[in-house]
This record gives structure tokens, C-alpha cells and sequence, in this order.
């Protein structure tokens, strides 16, 4: 199996085996994310196959260092983009739990500094970085890959009630930290 | 601003965090039920080795038919403290060192070994074979001049000038005495590549009775082992008076002598075979070769 920065060569070259190796590579783990996210298979494989495409279009000129994470927000932003259009501004059922906890740490929403989502992602990454590792890996498997509490808590071998406990604890030093930076959307 | 919002605006983390977040492994990640299930396997294989361990050192029964099974290496405590030894020999690279000859040293290993795994009613037997004094070589096979002071476990039988006696093995087995068993232990730790073969010779015994070395049993016995691929020659003893007389001796690699094929016919007492003042006898390629059928 190529390493990233092999694959990464493939891609500058516009070798169609870019795309095969970047599948073999990480197609696992970015369909069990459009799985969890949508729970159908077929617009999961959409998709992944579109992530590829999208790697393929934007690479070259873009070399990105971390080509997993780069991959997974590809994937990611279409997932949303697939969700927003499937449930027609409706939130889908499966992900309301993960937005409603996330509500709660959203600060009183009359501030005078909104920010659009990118500046936000920056605020939040530079909360989370703040954070202890296994808070901040905690708080992304659960918001980032949409992974249930019994999933983390195995994948770490850890208790489910020391997920959620950790998952509230970083949730309310979220909404300090948006209210501390007087941010808004 | 909504969840949905803040969920939406996740995507905007940096990739380092989420990577960081697929590929983070804590050290517990063993949930519980995985750690205890392994520690109860690894409890139970410990039991297992150490039963194991105690059915080959001869600690349960102690009894001499239950000590020795047929075809089988009968393993002495000394063996297992040898092993020791060479383990730490080889820790620190120094060279093998000899067992005191004296008799308080006799004595106490003769405390040792009973304290271990007497059994009171171990009847003394007139064999074997412990050896005075004599010139050390540092050649394998020809360890050095130690003195058979270590009994073995479990018949064990000393007597008070410190010479050792073995007990005869019963048929189908076969003993390695003390100073044989420590170079089989070094050698097994060392995996000394150079000495692929020991100079050994066996005395033969036919429920409980040596055989003499001219006996047509012993004669046809050295010819079964020979056809099987033990090497067998006829090396030269030299008596203190210097005559001389002829032993059947042979070369033996390590698993050869750890899995000795021992004919359910007699007992083996494997030794390396020495001069009567205690030099070791050396291979002779040009020795008469035995155990082979004669060509009419």
C-alpha cells in the first residue's frame, strides 16, 4: 500500500491509479462515515466516489499535508451538501440528536461578532486545542465522524458514562469559550 | 444561530485535529472485559507451564516408576538449576564455572537436593561414577573436571565422602548425568552454532543391571543407534596404570541427546566419557567405526 505522499505523486502526475490507491487506502473509512451519516448505501457510495472525484479535481494544485483529513471534509461537506438537499431544509432525523446537543452551547444569540462558518471552524479549532487529547478526540468522534457514544467508548475502551460526561464537560466550556469570545453565527 | 450551524462549521477544523482524531490510540484501549478475559488466559497458561514445569521435574509423586517415563529425559533438579546458571553465565559472558569437588560443597547440594524431594526409602545403589579431581578443558563435550556431586532428583543418594550415585535407569528411559545436562542447558541457551555435536558414551542397563560394553546386547544396541544416525566409534580409555581398553563412544547433536531414542529394552546413563584420571577423551576420525554391520 502507497504512503499519502505516493498517492499524492499519483495525483500531480494525473495518474487514474490515484484514485484506485486513494480507495484502497481510505475508501474504508470514508464510507463508514457516509454510512453513518446517511444511513443509505447507495448515496453513500455517491458520495465517496464524488470525494474521489472531488481529490481529483483539486489536486493538483492543492498538496495537502494531512490527505486523510482533507479526503474525510471532502466527503463531509458533501455529505451535508447530500443531507441539506435529500431533507429540503428539514434537519434529518438522525442527526438531531448531534445538532440539539450542540444548541446547547450556542450563547445567547444577539452578539455583535458573527462569524461565518469558516471563521467559526477556526474559533472552534483553536478551542479544541485547548482541550486535553482525549477530550478534543472524544468531542470529535461524536461531532466530526457522527459516532454514537457505545462506538467511542469501544473504540477507546473506555465506559459510555465517561464519553458522556466528558462529551457535557466539553460542551459547557464550548458555550464558555463562545461566550468568552463573544462569538455568534 | 442554530446546531445545525455549529455541526455545519465543524467542517472548518483544522485537518491536523481531525486527523489526529482518526488516528489517536490511548494506551488503555483494551476495554475491560478484553483485559480480564487475557489476564484469566494468561493465568491459565502460567498454571499449565508451571504444572507442566513440576511433571517434568518429577515434584509430583516422587515415586521412581512415576519419575521416569519410558523414552523419556528424566530431568533433575540440578538440570533446571544449571539452566540457571548458564543463563547467568551467559548474561555475563564469562566462561562456565566448575562445581566444587569438595565434600562441603557435596554436601550441601546433597542438603539442597533432599530438602527439594527426598524420598527416605531411595535405596542406595553401587552405580556410578563420580569422578576425583582431574584436568578442566574448555573444549565443548570435554567441559571440565566436575566432580558428580548433583543427584539426581528423584532418587536421591549420597553418600558421605560426597561421591554421587545415580540410580539405574529403568528401561526406556535414560539419564544424562549432572555435568552432561549442563552443557546440554548452555548450549541450549547459548545456541552455540559451533559445537553441533557432543562426544558422549552411555552405559547400558537391562532392568536395573549395567551391561558390559563386550555384551552382545550392548554390542547390537550400539548398531541400532548407529543405523538410526548416531555416529559411533571405538575411543581408546586410558587406565591410571596406563593400559588402555576400548569404549564405544559417539557424537550427539543437542536434540539428539534431548530426544535420545531410547529402546524400551534397556536404560541409558549418557556421560562424556573420560579417562580414568578425569581428561576427557577427544573424537578420533580415524577410530574403528561400531555399530555397523560387518561386510562379510
Amino acid at each position: 500500500m502507497l504512503n499519502d505522499e505516493q498517492i499524492l505523486d499519483l495525483y500531480w502526475a494525473r495518474d487514474d491509479a490515484a484514485i484506485e490507491r486513494t480507495s484502497e487506502k481510505y475508501g474504508g473509512q470514508l464510507e463508514r462515515l457516509a454510512d453513518r451519516m446517511l444511513r443509505a448505501k447507495e448515496d453513500a457510495e455517491e458520495c465517496v466516489n464524488d470525494t474521489y472525484l472531488g481529490a481529483w479535481n483539486s489536486i493538483p494544485p492543492t498538496r495537502p499535508v494531512h490527505f486523510f483529513a482533507y479526503l474525510a471534509k471532502l466527503c463531509r461537506s458533501l455529505i451535508c451538501n447530500k443531507l441539506d438537499w435529500m431533507n429540503a431544509g428539514k434537519r434529518r432525523a438522525e442527526l438531531l440528536p448531534l445538532t440539539d446537543e450542540l444548541a446547547a452551547c450556542i450563547p445567547d444569540p444577539v452578539s455583535d461578532r458573527v462569524l461565518d462558518a469558516k471563521e467559526l471552524g477556526a474559533a472552534l479549532s483553536a478551542f479544541l486545542r485547548t482541550l486535553p487529547q482525549e477530550s478534543r478526540v472524544i468531542f470529535l468522534r461524536r461531532y466530526w465522524y457522527t459516532e454514537s457514544v457505545k462506538e467511542i467508548a469501544d473504540r477507546y475502551g473506555i465506559g459510555e458514562s465517561k464519553v458522556k460526561t466528558t462529551l457535557f464537560r466539553v460542551r459547557q466550556k464550548l458555550r464558555t469559550y463562545l461566550e468568552k469570545e463573544e462569538i455568534a453565527i | 444561530m442554530t446546531g445545525k450551524d455549529l455541526f455545519a462549521s465543524l467542517n472548518y477544523v483544522d485537518d491536523a485535529l481531525i486527523e489526529e482524531a482518526e488516528t489517536y490510540a490511548p494506551a488503555r484501549i483494551l476495554p475491560l472485559r478484553s483485559v480480564r478475559r487475557a489476564g484469566a488466559l494468561a493465568a491459565c497458561i502460567c498454571v499449565l507451564v508451571g504444572l507442566t514445569a513440576a511433571i517434568r521435574l518429577g515434584l509430583f509423586g516422587g515415586g521412581k516408576n512415576e519419575a521416569m517415563d519410558s523414552g523419556t529425559v528424566m530431568y533433575t533438579e540440578s538440570f533446571a538449576e544449571s539452566e540457571a546458571a548458564c543463563a547467568e553465565e551467559t548474561e555475563t559472558e564469562e566462561e562456565m564455572p566448575e562445581i566444587e569437588t569438595g565434600e562441603g560443597a557435596a554436601d550441601t547440594e546433597k542438603e539442597d537436593a533432599l530438602a527439594a524431594n527426598t524420598t527416605t526409602d531411595a535405596q542406595p545403589t553401587d552405580k556410578p561414577v563420580a569422578k576425583e579431581d582431574g584436568e578442566g578443558e574448555d573444549a565443548a563435550g570435554s567441559v571440565s573436571d566436575v566432580k558428580y556431586v548433583i543427584l539426581n532428583q528423584a532418587f536421591p543418594d549420597m553418600q558421605n565422602d560426597g561421591n554421587v550415585r545415580y540410580a539405574e535407569p529403568e528401561n526406556g528411559s535414560f539419564i544424562m548425568d549432572e555435568e552432561l545436562q549442563r552443557t546440554v542447558g548452555q548450549l541450549a541457551l547459548t545456541h552455540m552454532s559451533g559445537v553441533p555435536r557432543l562426544l558422549v558414551s552411555f552405559d547400558l542397563y537391562n532392568n536395573g543391571e549395567k551391561l558390559d560394553t563386550d555384551s552382545a546386547e550392548y554390542s547390537e544396541e550400539v548398531g541400532r543407534l548407529a543405523q538410526i544416525g548416531y555416529e559411533f566409534r571405538s575411543l581408546t580409555v586410558e587406565h591410571k596404570d596406563k593400559s588402555v581398553r576400548t569404549q564405544p563412544c559417539f557424537l550427539a547433536s543437542l536434540s539428539q541427546l534431548k530426544m535420545f531414542e531410547a529402546s524400551e529394552a534397556f536404560g541409558y546413563f549418557i556421560y562424556f566419557p573420560k579417562n580414568e584420571d578425569g581428561t576427557p577423551l577427544e573424537w578420533d576420525d580415524t577410530a574403528e567405526l561400531c555399530g555397523l554391520p560387518t561386510v562379510e
